[in-house]
């Protein structure tokens, strides 16, 4: 009860207010648990022109607990796994490091300042963090790629579908 | 492995063996213990202790038929023994087939010559044991196994290769049983009381009458060593077991004991380190005083928080109750709070809202919880997340558990605790005097990276090196 309550305050803010170069709709009018963010590449970063897809899951226990956050687009990132799955590692998301009082607004700025300014020294995907690392240049070329390959045109949100579209892609990348 | 065999008892009974034709035994050879039933008429005898083990086997304990091995008729053996065997007593020739029946065998011990021809004609007979005794020797007990009397060609080595039970018997007995021997070798008709059997049992003719010998062993020597061998061995194992599983027990629980100390001295914060989530006890959450939420800027232009006004909802909240109400908003003037506990900080913000529902206060309506570190609630909303899920401040995550409060320590616990100190360590170690790696700055604490099972990132990096240059290549 409680938690539907908050939800609801926060997506109003995150409408009626929504953060920089965020759109927020839910995936289904009537669970406002699970939220379907699009973000625009920040301007100033190697994503910029791409829309990626954002899938907010808010767990019944929330604010309690932490919501999952995920990519539907794929995205080439050090810490985003560089999968269908899209998993994110940011640390207020922690179990261990959440506090009810952290809004999801924060979230979405937190998941936006990651593509502006990735965390090497704590990767999801080892590879990519060493690219970012030590060849630069080569890293920014890859992101850009995966952008054009991935993050132009409609966002897709279903997972599935993502994943099946993805499946040859991948083979010929790796 | 020393034996000692003993044999208790020697037990002699006359048989009546019913098959006439022992060349074909059937199944329908009948033996009859005439002894047990009518011990008038018939030979029988028991000799109890005065028995000398010569040559100690294990043998089952069990008996045989008793006779007297041959020796070839023109022995010089044969010849001497004539006095102390009479031609009558029973052969192996006058037995039944001997894979039905195990035998026994009695010999005079004449000389050490002659015993070692009886003993070579005895073992080929499958024989359970040879019984000696010395002839014209009236001692009530035959002379001791290490006696020289028994020496064969100088020496007792004989006991050792022997490869059945061999035993002496005082000589008078052993003159009786022979002489007995020597009555019961004929067929029914030719025995002692030959007549009486002849009526009790009806035999037929060919029907043979003979002695035997039972035979009471203990070998306690043998099995005794070798229960005593396993009995040792289990034992020790079991001491090993239940000693290594007391110390690691006693290792277990001393390190509980150390850390629940860390803990309740303040050391240890079990929840800000990622060991265990813990929750406060409701009795402690209700002990976390109640106001009113008023909120009237000050002209002073500093906007002071809520100013908070006791509400005195709990009369049994002794602590609080002696508290005079306060007007003024400042959280250092509420001495019960900086009294009982340490916060870190004391929250002195305006907090217009409940940061778990976002729903703002009502002035001098709202009912709110203030927790030690001074951030303020609605009761439900805090109670519910300090009682089920965390036992720090959501705002601010200091601990709200009370002084001197500890969870149930576990083994995990120990462990999670132990790995976190020495990766907190060897990140010193390896930093120096400078600030930690952005990583572990991002996980603050609580190293949810650190693999805990196979050690293989956590191992210390000085270890490692010096792992491999003992092993290279390792």
């Amino acid at each position: 009860m409680a938690s539907q309550k908050r939800i609801a305050k926060e997506l109003a803010d995150c409408t009626t207010n929504p953060p920089a170069g965020m759109s927020i709709s839910l995936a289904n009018d009537s669970d406002v648990h699970k939220w379907h963010v699009v973000l625009d590449g920040p301007p100033d970063s190697v994503y910029a022109g791409g829309k990626f897809g954002i899938i907010v899951s808010l767990p019944s226990e929330y604010p309690f607990k932490a919501p999952v956050v995920t990519f539907a687009t794929r995205i080439y990132h050090p810490n985003i796994t560089n999968d269908s799955l899209g998993n994110i590692c940011l640390s207020i998301l922690k179990p261990e490091n959440w506090k009810p009082a952290s809004r999801l607004l924060a979230v979405l700025e937190a998941v936006r300042a990651l593509l502006i300014e990735p965390q090497p020294d704590d990767p999801l995907e080892g590879r990519i963090a060493d690219e970012y690392r030590r060849e630069r240049k080569e890293f920014e070329k890859n992101a850009k790629t995966y952008v054009t390959r991935y993050a132009k045109g409609p966002v897709k949100f279903d997972v599935l579908a993502a994943a099946a579209a993805a499946a040859p892609a991948s083979n010929t990348s790796s | 492995m020393i034996m000692s065999t003993t044999v208790n008892e020697i037990r002699n009974a006359v048989l009546l063996l019913s098959n006439p034709y022992w060349e074909l035994p059937t199944p329908g050879t009948t033996v009859t213990n005439i002894t047990a039933k009518h011990s008038d008429i018939t030979y029988s005898t028991r000799i109890s202790g005065n028995i000398t083990v010569l040559a100690p086997r294990t043998t089952p304990d069990t008996g045989g038929l008793l006779y007297v091995p041959d020796l070839p008729p023109d022995d010089v053996c044969a010849k001497r023994a004539e006095p102390f065997v009479p031609a009558s007593v029973v052969r192996l020739s006058g037995l039944p087939p001997t894979d039905n029946y195990n035998l026994i065998a009695l010999a005079p011990w004449i000389s050490s010559t002659c015993s070692k021809k009886y003993m070579d004609a005895a073992s080929r007979a499958p024989i359970r044991a040879l019984i000696f005794y010395r002839p014209n020797n009236s001692s009530a007990t035959p002379p001791h196994a290490t006696s020289a009397v028994w020496e064969i060609n100088g020496s007792t080595r004989w006991r050792a290769k022997s490869p059945y039970l061999v035993f002496a018997v005082p000589g008078l007995a052993g003159q009786n049983m022979m002489r007995q021997l020597s009555l019961y070798s004929g067929d029914v008709t030719e025995v002692p009381f030959a007549q009486n059997i002849s009526e009790i049992y009806a035999p037929y003719t060919g029907d043979y009458v003979r002695i035997w010998t039972d035979l009471d062993v203990s070998t306690t020597g043998a099995l005794f060593g070798i229960w005593v061998y396993f009995l040792i061995i289990i034992a020790v194992l079991i001491a090993i077991i239940s000693g290594t599983s007391l110390t690691m027990h006693l290792a277990q629980v001393g390190r509980r004991v150390s850390l629940r100390r860390r803990v309740i001295s303040g050391d240890v914060n079990l929840e800000a380190m990622g060991i265990r989530r813990v929750t406060v006890p409701m009795t402690e959450i209700q002990k976390f005083p109640l106001y009113t939420y008023r909120y009237e800027p000050s002209e002073s232009g500093a906007t002071p928080r809520e100013p908070p006004e006791t509400l005195r909802r709990s009369p049994s909240n002794s602590a609080h109750a002696q508290d005079p109400p306060e007007d003024a908003g400042e959280k250092q003037s509420h001495p019960q709070h900086t009294g009982s506990r340490t916060p870190l900080a004391i929250a002195t913000d305006p907090q217009p809202i409940c940061t778990i529902c976002l729903e703002h206060f009502q002035n001098r309506t709202t009912v709110i919880r203030e927790i030690p570190c001074g951030h303020i609630f609605h009761p439900e909303c805090i109670d519910e997340f300090l009682g089920e899920v965390s036992s720090l401040c959501p705002i601010c995550r200091a601990s709200m558990l009370p002084k001197r409060y500890c969870p149930k320590i576990t083994n995990d616990m120990v462990r999670r605790e132990f790995a976190i100190r020495r990766f907190r360590h060897t990140t010193r170690y390896e930093d120096g005097q400078e600030t930690p790696p952005v990583s572990a700055r991002e996980h603050g604490p609580a190293l949810d990276g650190l693999p805990m099972e196979d050690g293989g990132e956590a191992l210390p990096r000085r270890w490692r090196r010096l792992r491999s240059r003992v092993f290279p290549g390792y």
